[in-house]
C-alpha cells in the first residue's frame, strides 16, 4: 500500500495531518515535507494521526523527530494520535512514547492545544 | 515446509527497498513466522538495505548490487545481505540510546538497533570483497 497524507484544520488553531499506509524509506521524504510544509507557513500546532499506518521503520521516525524539534522551535508541538499497534512498538522500541505526548483518540489530540 | 535457500540480487537503489522487502516477506512467511515475526524480518532487511545505499553507496550504487539470500533450516531463518561496498562493519557503531531527551537524541544509528532488537542474532563478515550482514530468527516452533 502507498503512502497518503491528508492535512485539515479542525480547529483555527490547530493543523490535523493524518496519514495512511506504509511509512519507509522509500516514502520518508515524503511524509516528512508533508509535515514540515505545514510548520513552514506557520501552523506549528499539529496532530499527526497514525492510526493508518501500517508500517513504519526508522526513515519515518527521523522524520517525526525531526519535525517535532522543528515545530517545538516555533513554539508548537507536534501531537500524535492513536499510533497503530505497529507503530506504537516501534515508537517505544526508539524511546519516542516518552518524547511525545500521544493520545488514545483524535479529539483528545486535537483538543490538548 | 519450505526448508531450502532462495536469492534475489537488486540493483543499489532505494527504489529497490520494497522488492527487498516483499521477497523477504515472503521467505518469512515460507518459515511460518507469523504477522509480527514477519514485519520485524522485513523491517530489518529495509533497515540494512537502505544502510547500504544511503552510506556504503552513498544514495546511488550505480552498478553495484545488494544480494539477498534467505536460507530456512529446521529452527531458522537466516538472511544474508551482501554488498560490493568498501568494508565497512555495521555492528561497530555505537547504539543509540532510547532513553535521551529529544534535544540529545542522534538522529542516526536507529536501524541498526532495531535489526539488532528484532533478529536473534546479528553477525557480520566480510568475504570475497564484499560486505555482508547476517540476520538470524528463530522460527516459531508451532508451524502454520
Amino acid at each position: 500500500m502507498m503512502m497518503e497524507i491528508n492535512v485539515t484544520d479542525p480547529k483555527e488553531t490547530v493543523t490535523l495531518v493524518e496519514v495512511s499506509g506504509r511509512i519507509d524509506s522509500m516514502s520518508a521524504n515524503e511524509f516528512g515535507s508533508g509535515i514540515t510544509s505545514q510548520i513552514d507557513v506557520g501552523k506549528v500546532q499539529l496532530v499527526l494521526d497514525l492510526s493508518s499506518v501500517e508500517y513504519m521503520s526508522s526513515a519515518g521516525l527521523r522524520e517525526i523527530v525531526t519535525n517535532l524539534k522543528r515545530a517545538k522551535k516555533a513554539s508548537g508541538d507536534l501531537r500524535l494520535a492513536q499510533p497503530s499497534q505497529r507503530v506504537r512498538e516501534v515508537l517505544e522500541m526508539a524511546g519516542l512514547d516518552t518524547v511525545f505526548r500521544i493520545y488514545t483518540t483524535q479529539d483528545d489530540a486535537i483538543n490538548s492545544f | 515446509m519450505a526448508e531450502g535457500e532462495r536469492r534475489l540480487s537488486l540493483p543499489g537503489k532505494i527504489e529497490q527497498v520494497r522488492a527487498a522487502c516483499d521477497f523477504v516477506v515472503k521467505a518469512a512467511e515460507a518459515a511460518g513466522f507469523g504477522d509480527n515475526g514477519i514485519f520485524q524480518s522485513q523491517l530489518a532487511v529495509e533497515e540494512v538495505f537502505t544502510n547500504i545505499v544511503e552510506h556504503g553507496y552513498n544514495h546511488d550504487g550505480g552498478d553495484k548490487s545488494i544480494e539477498i539470500v534467505a536460507k530456512i533450516t529446521p529452527d531458522t531463518l537466516i538472511i544474508s545481505i551482501l554488498d560490493e561496498a568498501p568494508h565497512f562493519n555495521p555492528l561497530t557503531l555505537d547504539s543509540p540510546d532510547p532513553d535521551v531527551s529529544l534535544w540529545e537524541r542522534k538522529t542516526g544509528g536507529w536501524g541498526v538497533y532495531f535489526v539488532r532488537q528484532y533478529m536473534d542474532d546479528v553477525r557480520y563478515q566480510r568475504t570475497q570483497n564484499r560486505n555482508s550482514l547476517i540476520l538470524e530468527k528463530k522460527r516459531p516452533k508451532t508451524q502454520k
